[in-house]
């Protein structure tokens, strides 16, 4: 079966060669053959008819030249047109002896014998014989007028240009040839349109099948019909139809394939977006919730202002900044930098900050305050995660700023016509790397008009489009310029700044910066009232809110008044006599003025150098009770005689040179004096 | 709790208390001195060099713990006061009931 068309189309060529080649030889051949024989004919009867008249038996053999050159060219004049010439003659016998032959002609051998006898006996046309040197000869019967046979001549001529008798026949070719290539042309042709039509109507429904539709009807019906047929095309389009059934079936199978994926596919994207939203709406939670642990209500007071603010790079950020006045009147901020970005660090960051406030009304150190912080990150840390932090508190009575730096940037600090400069750096490491460490903290005097500026390095490493950073440079030629400006002025020039700078560029990190201006506690004026409850005011005093536990403000009024000492320059016994005089106080009002509820005592403590002499301040608001009157007690008395306690008070009365009591605004309020230990003389 | 410190020079019950001695600790203070007295000790020699702050609080349990002693024919004495303590005393009028001695050779010669 296979290769039908294939041979069918090799054979008709095959046939097709063959058949002109066939052709082409035949009337090549049959062309020379008439010739030849037509020109021995002619020669030979031309020269028998010579002979009519002749004595055969006494021809001689000049005789017979002359015969040559009687006819030769010879009569009819064709063979000469034919080119032949006539070269030998001899004459037989009628017994077929030899009689003569013209001169130079070879001796007639026994074939030539043979052919004249023949001759004689069938006394018919001339045998043509071909010789072997191309020559050809010719022998025929010679009669008498009678018709009597005589003899035999034969003749030999050269037909050395017996190929031009083929022009005679160039037609009779050219038709030949023109037939066949007619029919080979019809054979393709047929045979063309018989392998172009499947083909095509194949390539058509491929094309369909290829754009996924099936073959057009006319042009399928058209295939099966092929398909019908016993050859490679009918084999072809049959399982060409096969195929486009399978690709239509598998088609439609993808389809729905790829229907029911589409759908599954759609649930879950769903599934996710409803997911992703949540945590869109977790995350734009945590954003506000965030935004309300960053403190809004920066404190306000006449000798400091702060400014300060905070972006995330996320919805939720690792940077805090915190500013509060303590517990005991001092102004304390904070600026930090969570490593990492995203909610870990925004959860370590509420941390941090919420442990940070508490630890600073805890511990009136900063470097103590920052250590604890530290103690209590390393214990709820899984992640590693760690805090950079500076950590400073203002003393806005005494002008001075105590800072611990955890790993932070320095800030800078600027007085109002300096250039910015480094705070130096504690050398402490960051919060949450190591449980137990140690901090060191320094103390700066502060001038007036003083400002600082804090931030993270979402600042000074914002880059811009082309990927150049803000910088340091940026940032202190700015701060250097606004120097003198009030903090939020400050803070947002140089936000607007960053701002230009970065241009459309990503949020890479939390921006976070906190401006702060100390203004000089000789500024303000003394507005300390008594019994108001509120000393921030004042000038000079330094003041400290008391809770009402013995055991947690006793140590830290300790730790109030010795900050207030060491910077006063006082001797151990001049604090010691502070600690003792407000511990009675404090001891008496938390035991006799609120024996029930401790929760409802406002005790405060101030304290305030007035030249020479110490003023110590002591407010509470339990039932009235004036100390002077309370302490009446016999100190003559033998200690059999003497009662337990009621002493406190009386210690209080004699180891300062002046107290006094007033009850103002429901507030018992008594005023220690002491005039500093150099000096002497009492104020009594 | 509070810790003493408690040694026995002869008969003599030394007590080397550190620190503060105020509301604070006060009732540990009078716990740990007032057992001891309960226990036998009635002769009893205050250490007081390391000692940098008493308050009333503190002088309660002294006084209670002097009341104690000479009820039971014994004595409390202090020695080495700090300054600004001794002051206390003094304003308090204690220096004229607890003995208050100088140095611990000196106190113990009292006892």
């Amino acid at each position: 079966m296979a290769g039908r068309i294939v041979g069918m189309i090799t054979v008709l060529t095959l046939a097709g060669v063959l058949v002109s080649a066939a052709v082409l030889m035949f009337l090549a051949f049959d062309a020379e053959d008439d010739s030849e024989r037509r020109s021995a004919d002619l020669f030979a009867k031309s020269v028998a008819r010579s002979l009519l008249d002749a004595d055969i038996r006494g021809l001689s053999d000049a005789e017979v030249d002359a015969l040559i050159r009687l006819n030769a060219p010879d009569p009819m004049g064709e063979a000469e047109e034919d080119g032949a010439e006539l070269t030998h003659i001899w004459v037989f016998n009628p017994e077929a002896r030899l009689v003569a032959s013209s001169q130079g002609a070879p001796t007639a051998g026994r074939g030539e014998i043979t052919v004249a006898r023949q001759a004689i006996r069938s006394e018919s046309g001339t045998t043509v014989n071909s010789l072997p040197n191309g020559d050809v000869a010719g022998t025929t019967v010679v009669r008498n007028r009678d018709g009597d046979v005589t003899g035999a001549v034969r003749v030999q001529f050269s037909s050395s240009r017996i190929g031009n008798h083929f022009d005679v026949y160039r037609a009779e070719y050219l038709i030949g040839i023109a037939a066949i290539l007619v029919a080979l042309v019809l054979g393709s042709w047929f045979l063309s349109r018989r392998l172009a039509r499947p083909i095509g109507l194949m390539v058509d429904a491929a094309r369909a099948v290829e754009m996924g539709r099936q073959p057009e009807p006319a042009a399928a019906a058209s295939l099966r019909n092929t398909s019908l047929t016993r050859d490679e095309y009918g084999e072809l389009a049959g399982v060409f139809l096969d195929m486009a059934r399978e690709v239509g079936a598998r088609e439609i199978q993808l389809n729905s394939l790829v229907e029911a994926r589409t759908e599954e596919l759609s649930v879950k994207n769903r599934a996710l977006e409803d997911a992703q939203q949540e945590i869109r709406n977790d995350l734009e939670m945590a954003h506000s919730v965030q935004a309300a642990l960053v403190p809004s209500d920066l404190p306000e007071d006449p000798r400091a202002g702060v400014a300060a603010y905070m972006t995330p790079a996320l919805e939720v950020g690792g940077d805090f900044y915190d500013a509060f006045i303590t517990d005991d009147g001092r102004l304390a901020f904070s600026i930090a930098d969570v490593s990492g970005k995203g909610v870990a660090s925004a959860l370590m960051m509420a941390v941090g900050r919420a442990l940070l406030r508490s630890a600073a009304n805890q511990h009136p150190d900063p470097s103590e305050a920052i250590a604890s912080t530290n103690d209590q990150l390393c214990s709820m840390n899984p992640k590693e995660l760690f805090i950079t932090a500076f950590f400073g508190v203002i003393d806005m009575e005494l002008g001075t700023l105590t800072y611990v730096n955890a790993g932070h940037d320095p800030p800078y600090i600027m007085n109002s016509h300096g250039t910015p400069e480094m705070i130096p750096h504690t050398g402490g490491i960051a919060l949450g790397v190591l449980p137990g460490l140690s901090y060191a903290e320094t103390t700066l005097p502060l001038d007036p008009d003083i400002s600082m500026f804090l931030y993270t390095d979402g600042i000074t490493e914002a880059e811009n489009a082309t990927g150049q950073q803000f910088g340091r440079d940026r940032l202190e030629q700015r701060l250097a310029e606004l120097a003198d400006e009030p903090p939020q002025k400050m803070m947002d020039d140089i936000l607007t700044d960053l701002a230009a700078f970065r241009g459309d560029a990503k949020q890479f990190d939390d921006i976070t910066c906190l401006a702060l201006r100390f203004n000089g506690a000789q500024l303000s004026s003394d507005t300390y009232i008594p019994g108001q409850g509120d000393a921030r005011l004042a000038s000079g005093w330094r003041r400290m809110v008391v809770q009402p536990s013995l055991d947690t403000s006793l140590p830290r009024v300790a730790a109030f008044i010795e900050r207030f000492a060491e910077s006063e320059g006082f001797d151990a016994t001049e604090v010691f006599k502070l600690n003792l005089a407000l511990d009675e106080l404090l001891t008496n009002t938390l035991e006799h003025g609120f024996p029930d509820d401790t929760d409802e005592a406002e005790i405060t403590v101030a304290l305030r150098s007035e030249g020479e002499v110490v003023v110590a301040r002591y407010e509470d608001n339990g039932p009235e009770f004036n100390p002077l009157e309370a302490t009446e007690q016999d100190t003559e008395l033998e200690l059999d005689e003497r009662p337990i306690g009621g002493l406190g008070l009386q210690l209080i009365v004699a180891s300062f040179d002046a107290v006094s009591y007033e009850r103002v605004n429901d507030r018992n309020v008594t005023t220690l004096r002491q005039r500093r230990a150099t000096t002497g003389d009492d104020l009594d | 709790m509070v810790d003493l410190y408690p040694e026995y020079d002869n008969a003599v019950l030394v007590l080397n208390p550190l620190g503060r001695i105020d509301g604070t600790n006060a009732k540990a203070f009078e716990e740990a001195l007032l057992g001891r007295i309960d226990a036998g000790d009635h002769n009893i020699l205050m250490n007081f060099e390391g000692i940098n702050y008493i308050s009333s609080a503190g002088l309660r349990v002294l006084l209670m713990a002097a009341k104690r002693t000479s009820q039971s024919a014994g004595k409390l004495a202090l020695c080495a006061v700090q300054d600004h303590i001794q002051e206390v005393f003094k304003f308090s009028g204690f220096a004229e009931i607890i003995p208050i001695h100088d140095d611990r050779p000196q106190a113990l010669n009292t006892f």
